[in-house]
């Protein structure tokens, strides 16, 4: 059942582009049969394991953290496939696509370092194809960085594993809590660039506001997860790690909210709150892949809808109307990141802050209020009921959203201190929205500091400080 | 003492990369830079493997000699593999940029990337 998760979309892939035809409807089969077998595997609680060589470590594993995963990628690519299906899109785009999802399935699925780092390099060559697709100077540079940084972070999670190697004699991901701290931090560093998170991810803003629409959701929904179920999974192993990533995680929230304060594109907006979502992901492993999902499923809604908008300037958008159509799925997707009862944001939010007491508590607190802040001027946009023109933007996103509002109301934890805490937070959002943000948003950042060889530079820091760090814990 | 050296070399091939990819200012040096970081990595992997012999693991009769990992050598071809693709992919895509920006100067393209033309 797990082999048919990874094998049937590049099957898939392959006969649509050996045939050159139906590469519009065909892969929506690849991605029914893992929506069907994840929603299987959480219903029933089925614990999958396969060795697939004895005595190298070398496995997959599927179980319901990986099956939150698994179901992430079938909502997002289903949606994107849909959306862009009437698109004067190259066939390549679809092919790409379903490609695309049988490889983040396999990153999700295998449970040995050196599987990974071949399905996640697997990942980056066909996200460069992807975001090179328009082929301007605009796309290829964007590409190009892309695949330039993620490969220095897999050049230094390379090395990583070899002294993982030498010292276990396995890939399995035990041997790393035997590894040096060197081995560890080089390992971590990898998977953070890819994940997006903190220092090393500050390469994500650029990358995921100058992509198509279709391709940043795809980017922000499903591709930077790759790198954070492995570390949700190398934090279950060892403690030391745990502390570091939670760090790591509350660095990223907190760097990510301070970003997104002063953009006004929304698109950048939104790629930014990327960066502190991814956050929240990495501080309880046991919420992580749940809110994983919240985040993926409404962030890849927000970009789908953004790049419908006729306009990404914020302060512009105030003065026009958007579509009624096109609005409301913004709102529903904008209210479940910042923790709305009803929706699946909610109970993520809720699960991540069960985990912490005391001052932590009040860190979390802190930070959805900062999530509110940020997402207000999405939640409050301004709509009206135009008949002017027949939208066909909306369907993929209302899809989107009726899974956060299914699943949050299947699993939302109906109390009421939670509930009355969740809408303060919002409330208080939406008033420092209008105390602070306005201010803010005219106030324009350097943006010197995303150059390529600064962000190399800032990533070669982390590991050295990350090395430091492990070696004082 | 041999090994050590050859090790030596090695780490400073990767360092050697590394810098090159942070301060050259031409793109096709850069990705070169990329490249020779990560056949330092390839080295490393190929001079661990044969940390305790340098004979190929083959069925003989005899007494078993001292081999070298295939396991490593194995994974390690993979990577060659990735590295190889992943450059190719690069290159082909620093060409269509050098129609627009022939003299591929990174600052020049950092700076006017975003105008249409």
């Amino acid at each position: 059942m797990m082999l048919l998760l990874i094998f049937v979309p590049l099957f898939v892939g392959l006969c649509c582009l050996i045939t050159g035809r139906g590469f519009r409807f065909v892969p929506f089969v690849a991605y029914l049969l893992s929506f069907v077998i994840s929603v299987l595997v959480l219903v029933s609680g089925y614990v999958q394991e396969l060795q697939l060589v004895e005595s190298f470590g070398v496995s997959l594993l599927l179980d319901p953290a990986a099956a939150w995963f698994v179901l992430l990628n079938a909502v997002v690519c289903l949606g994107v496939a849909w959306h862009e299906r009437y698109r004067s899109r190259h066939h390549y785009f679809f092919v790409l696509l379903v490609l695309l999802h049988g490889c983040i399935n396999a990153c999700f699925i295998s449970t040995d370092l050196f599987n990974l780092y071949v399905v996640i390099e697997l990942t980056t060559i066909i996200a460069f194809l992807l975001i090179s697709q328009g082929m301007t100077t605009r796309h290829l540079w964007n590409a190009l960085r892309y695949i330039f940084l993620s490969n220095v972070g897999m050049l230094f999670y390379l090395l990583g594993v070899l002294m993982v190697y030498q010292v276990s004699g396995d890939f399995s991901y035990a041997g790393v809590v035997e590894a040096p701290p060197t081995a560890r931090a080089l390992i971590v560093v990898g998977l953070l660039v890819k994940g997006g998170v903190f220092i090393p991810g500050l390469w994500l803003p650029q990358a995921h506001s100058e992509a198509d629409a279709a391709v940043s959701a795809l980017l922000s929904g499903i591709v930077v997860n790759i790198g954070l179920l492995p570390l949700i999974r190398l934090e279950a192993f060892s403690p030391d790690m745990e502390v570091v990533l939670r760090v790591v995680g509350f660095g990223g929230i907190f760097a990510g909210l301070g970003l997104a304060l002063f953009q006004r594109d929304i698109k950048r907006l939104l790629a930014c709150s990327t960066i502190s979502q991814v956050g929240f992901v990495l501080i309880s492993p046991v919420a992580g892949p749940l809110y994983a999902f919240a985040h993926g499923v409404a962030k890849a809604a927000l970009f789908l809808c953004a790049g419908n908008l006729p306009e990404r300037d914020l302060m512009k958008l105030k003065q026009t109307r958007v579509e009624w159509s096109l609005a409301w799925p913004m709102r529903i997707a904008a209210l479940s990141i910042s923790g709305c009862p009803l929706l699946m944001g909610y109970t993520a939010k809720y699960a991540a802050g069960a985990a912490f007491s005391g001052w932590a508590q009040w860190l979390i607190l802190t930070a959805s209020v900062g999530t509110a802040v940020i997402l207000t001027p999405i939640i409050f946009i301004s709509s009206s009921r135009g008949e002017a023109k027949r939208m066909l933007g909306w369907q993929a996103p209302v899809l989107m959203g009726c899974a956060l509002l299914v699943t949050g109301i299947f699993f939302g934890p109906y109390k009421w201190e939670a509930l009355l805490k969740s809408v303060a937070i919002l409330l208080l959002g939406w008033i420092l929205h209008r105390v602070l943000l306005y201010r803010l948003i005219q106030v324009s950042l350097p943006s010197g500091w995303e150059k390529l060889e600064h962000v190399v530079g800032m990533i070669c820091i982390t590991t050295v400080l990350l090395i430091l760090g492990v070696y004082a814990l | 003492m041999h090994e050590m050296i050859l090790r030596a070399l090695i780490l400073a091939t990767i360092l050697i990369g590394l810098f090159g990819l942070l301060f050259k200012r031409n793109l096709l040096l850069r990705i070169l830079s990329m490249d020779v970081m990560g056949t330092g990595i390839v080295s490393l992997f190929v001079l661990t493997a044969a940390y305790y012999g340098k004979r190929t693991p083959t069925v003989s009769g005899e007494h078993a000699d001292a081999y070298a990992d295939p396991v490593l050598q194995g994974v390690i071809l993979t990577a060659i593999v990735i590295g190889f693709s992943i450059l190719a992919l690069v290159l082909v895509a620093a060409m269509l940029i050098a129609k627009r920006f022939p003299r591929l100067d990174v600052d020049e393209i950092e700076n006017h990337w975003r105008d249409e033309g």
